[in-house]
C-alpha cells in the first residue's frame, strides 16, 4: 500500500469531502495561499477557490463565531485553528455555542462543524504553542474528540468529523505531519467509538493517544525483549471513548497504563484509569497508573521540554514496577 | 555553471532558518520544481524546492543547521560530480551539536536514575488489613483460598495473582485431600442443539436442565444403576436448590422434583451465564460429589470435586468423560 504524510492524509480527506459535498467550506488564518504554517491545506485554494476556502483576519472568536452561525443555517464549516493553544480564545463560541445549540433547540438547529487544531509538545515552540488541550473539550457533553495517532486515523477521522452533524474537533499532533503510513488509495472512514488494538498483549495494557500511541509501541518492543507481553489500544476518539474494548482488554491482562500527552492532572488519563478502575476493579493486580504532560508550562528549554512527557523509556519502566508488583505511594 | 542554492526568506524579518533535512542526498540527480530540503521557520517547517534541475554538490549545510538567509548552502551542478559527494564534514556536524535539533528530541535526553523502589510491605499491619490486589483477592475467593494463611507464613505483602501459587502450596492439606477433575469442552455442540430445540418445540430449555439431564444419564452409567432412582441436586447461582428426580428420564422442560429431604447422588452446580471459570470447594464435599459447569469463551469448563469415599477415581473420570460427551454432541442423549 502506498504511504503518505498526515499532512496529505489530511489534505486528502477535505479535498474528498470538498468534491463530495458542495456545502463543505473551511475557513482559518493562514489557510488558502499559505496553506497554513505546516503546509496541510497547500493546493487546497487552487482547486476549491477562496469562496471555499477563505482566508480570515486574526480573529479567532470572530471566524469561529461565523463558522458556528454558517452551520447552523446549513453549511458544513471546517474551522483551521492555527494552533490548539488558541482554544482558549474561541471558548464562548465552540462550548456555549457549538456544543449547545442542538440540545437548547430542542433539536431544531444542529451544527455540523469540524474544528482542526493541533496538540504536541518537544518542537521548541514554548509554552504558548506546545500544549495539548483535548482535555478541555473533551469535558462539555456536546462535543466530539478524536485524537488521529498516524496519517491512516487522520484521515479516515477526519471524514467521519466532516459527515457528523454534531461539532467535531480534531487535534493533530504537530509533530507528526511529516511521519508517513499506508494510507489507501481506496475511500474509507474511521467511524467514531471504535477503538484499535494496535498490538496484542497479555501482560498489560498500554492506552495511548495521539503520538502517544507510538511510544506505547515503542515501550511494548522494549518489554517484549524482556518478556512481557504488552497489549497497546488507541481509542482514536476520546468522545465518544470505545470503553468495551479497553475494559475487555484490562480484565485479559490486570494491568493498565494510561498515556496521553495533555497535563497529567484532570485529564484523560484520569477518566479512562477511572473508568477502569470502576468497571474493572476485581481484575485489576495492581494500580491503573497515569502518565501525562508533567503539570508546568511546556519548558522552551529543550532539555527541559523533553522531561516532561512521557517516553518509551518511562513507559517501559512503570510497566516493569507494575509486573513486579511494587508499592505505588499516593503521591 | 552550477546553480547555487541559499537559505530562503520565507518569513518577515526573518534572518536565519534551520534546515531541517535534506530530501535528496549529495551527487543525487534533481528536477527544478522538485522537493529538494525541508526548512524551518518561526511557525512552520515547509519544503523548498530545486531551483534548477541537475545534481546535487557542494552541500554545506547539515540538518540542523541554522543558517543566515542568503548563505549559499548547495550548488545544483550542470554535469553529474564524478567521485560520490562526502556529506557535510565534522564543522557542520560540531554545529549540530551546538544547536539542538530542532524537531523530534533525541530519546537522549539525560534520564535520572530510577528511585529506589520503595520496599514491599513485609508484615501484617497492626489492623490485620492484608494488601492484596482486588484481582488476587476475587481469585483467593473464588478458589477458597484464605490470603491470611500468605501473612501468618511471612509472605511479604502486597499480594498480586502471582503470590496464589504459594498460597495454594501452603493451603494443599497433607491428609485427606479433596479430588478433583477438571475438563473442558467447546459450547458449540450445546448452542445448536439449543437453537434446534427452540426450533422444534418453540421454547428452550430451562436453565441448567441439559446439565442435569446429561449429568445424571452419564451417572446412570457410571453407576450401572440401570433404573434406580437416583435424585440429583441442581445449584444455581441466586436460585434456590432444586431436588430432581431422575432428570435425565424426562423431558427437559418438565424434569420432576424429587421428594424434600432426598439424599443427592450428585451436587450439579450449574455456573453457565455467570463470571466464574472454575471452582475449587473446600475439603468436605459434603453428601455427594459436586460437578460445577461453568462456561466462558466458548467453551465448557467441567469440575468434579469428589472424596474418595464417594467415588472410586476410575468412576470419577468416566463421570466427567461422560458428560463432556454428551456436551461436545447433545443428541447422543436423546438415542
Amino acid at each position: 500500500m502506498r504511504e503518505i504524510t498526515l499532512s496529505k492524509a489530511v489534505n486528502e480527506a477535505i479535498a474528498e469531502e470538498m468534491r463530495r459535498d458542495p456545502t463543505v467550506f473551511l475557513l482559518g488564518e493562514d489557510v488558502a495561499e499559505a496553506g497554513t504554517p505546516f503546509k496541510v491545506l497547500s493546493g487546497l485554494v487552487e482547486e476549491f477557490g477562496t469562496e471555499r476556502i477563505i482566508d480570515t483576519p486574526i480573529s479567532e472568536p470572530g471566524f469561529m463565531g461565523l463558522a458556528v452561525g454558517a452551520a447552523m443555517t446549513g453549511s458544513r464549516p471546517i474551522v483551521d485553528l492555527m494552533f490548539g493553544d488558541f482554544l482558549f480564545l474561541v471558548m464562548d463560541q465552540l462550548c456555549n455555542q457549538a456544543a449547545k445549540t442542538h440540545y437548547m433547540s430542542g433539536g431544531k438547529l444542529s451544527v455540523p462543524l469540524v474544528l482542526r487544531t493541533n496538540l504536541g509538545a518537544t518542537r521548541r515552540s514554548a509554552a504558548q504553542h506546545s500544549q495539548s488541550l483535548h482535555a478541555l473539550v473533551a469535558h462539555i457533553p456536546g462535543l466530539k474528540v478524536a485524537l488521529p495517532s498516524s496519517a491512516y486515523e487522520a484521515k479516515g477521522l477526519m471524514k467521519t468529523a466532516i459527515r457528523d452533524n454534531n461539532p467535531v474537533v480534531i487535534f493533530e499532533d504537530k509533530l507528526m505531519y511529516n511521519d508517513k503510513a499506508p494510507v489507501p488509495e481506496e475511500e474509507y472512514l474511521i467511524p467514531f467509538g471504535v477503538a484499535n488494538i494496535k498490538r496484542e498483549g497479555s501482560d498489560i495494557t498500554l492506552v495511548a493517544t495521539s503520538s502517544m500511541v507510538q511510544v506505547a509501541e515503542k515501550a511494548a518492543e522494549i518489554l517484549a525483549a524482556e518478556g512481557i507481553s504488552a497489549e497497546v489500544i488507541d481509542p482514536r476518539t476520546i468522545v465518544p471513548l470505545d470503553e468495551e474494548t479497553i475494559l475487555k482488554s484490562v480484565r485479559k491482562t490486570g494491568r493498565a497504563i494510561i498515556i496521553d500527552e495533555g497535563h497529567q492532572s484532570f485529564g484523560i488519563t484520569g477518566e479512562i484509569a477511572s473508568r477502569i478502575s470502576e468497571k474493572a476493579f476485581y481484575y485489576l493486580d495492581g494500580p491503573v497508573l497515569r502518565m501525562g504532560a508533567m503539570d508546568v508550562p511546556v519548558p522552551f528549554s529543550p532539555t527541559l521540554e523533553d522531561l516532561t512527557v512521557p517516553t518509551p523509556e518511562r513507559v517501559a519502566e512503570n510497566a516493569r514496577r507494575l509486573m513486579r508488583g511494587e508499592v505505588f505511594d499516593a503521591a | 555553471m552550477p546553480h547555487e542554492v541559499i537559505m530562503p526568506a520565507l518569513g518577515m524579518a526573518q534572518e536565519t532558518g534551520v534546515l531541517v533535512s535534506w530530501l535528496k542526498r549529495p551527487g543525487d540527480a534533481v528536477r527544478a520544481g522538485e522537493p529538494l530540503m525541508e526548512v524551518e521557520t518561526d511557525k512552520a517547517v515547509m519544503e523548498v524546492e530545486a531551483p534548477a534541475s541537475g545534481w546535487l554538490t557542494d552541500v554545506r549545510a547539515a540538518a540542523g543547521d541554522a543558517v543566515p538567509v542568503g548563505a549559499v548552502i548547495a550548488r545544483i551542478a550542470q554535469a553529474k560530480p564524478d567521485a560520490p559527494q562526502a556529506p557535510p564534514g565534522p564543522q557542520a556536524a560540531a554545529k549540530e551539536a551546538e544547536q539542538p535539533a530542532p524537531v523530534a528530541a533525541p530519546v537522549a535526553a539525560p534520564v535520572a536514575a530510577p528511585p529506589a523502589a520503595p520496599p514491599p510491605v513485609a508484615t501484617t499491619p497492626a489492623n490485620g488489613r492484608i494488601f492484596a490486589s482486588p484481582k488476587a483477592r476475587r481469585l483467593a475467593a473464588e478458589a477458597g483460598l484464605d490470603l491470611r494463611h500468605l501473612a501468618q507464613a511471612g509472605h511479604p505483602q502486597p499480594y498480586h495473582v502471582a503470590d496464589l501459587a504459594a498460597l495454594r502450596a501452603l493451603a494443599a492439606p497433607s491428609g485427606a485431600a479433596p479430588c478433583q477433575i477438571v475438563a473442558r469442552v467447546p459450547a458449540a455442540a450445546v448452542a445448536g442443539f439449543v437453537a434446534l430445540m427452540q426450533a422444534e418445540t418453540g421454547a428452550a430449555p430451562p436453565p441448567g436442565a441439559l446439565a442435569a439431564g446429561f449429568a445424571c444419564a452419564a451417572l446412570r452409567e457410571v453407576l450401572a444403576a440401570g433404573d434406580a432412582a437416583l435424585t440429583l441436586a441442581l445449584d444455581r447461582p441466586g436460585a434456590p436448590r432444586r431436588l430432581l428426580a431422575d432428570p435425565d428420564r424426562a423431558r427437559f422442560a418438565a424434569q420432576p422434583e424429587a421428594a424434600a429431604g432426598a439424599a443427592p447422588a450428585l451436587i450439579l452446580r450449574d455456573l453457565s451465564g455467570g463470571p466464574f471459570q472454575h471452582l475449587r470447594l473446600g475439603s468436605d464435599t459434603g453428601a455427594a460429589p459436586v460437578l460445577s459447569v461453568a462456561e466462558q469463551d466458548g467453551a465448557f469448563t467441567l469440575t468434579l470435586d469428589y472424596a474418595p469415599a464417594q467415588l472410586s477415581d476410575e468412576a470419577a473420570i468416566a463421570l466427567v468423560a461422560g458428560l463432556a460427551a454428551r456436551l461436545a454432541e447433545p443428541l447422543r442423549h436423546l438415542l
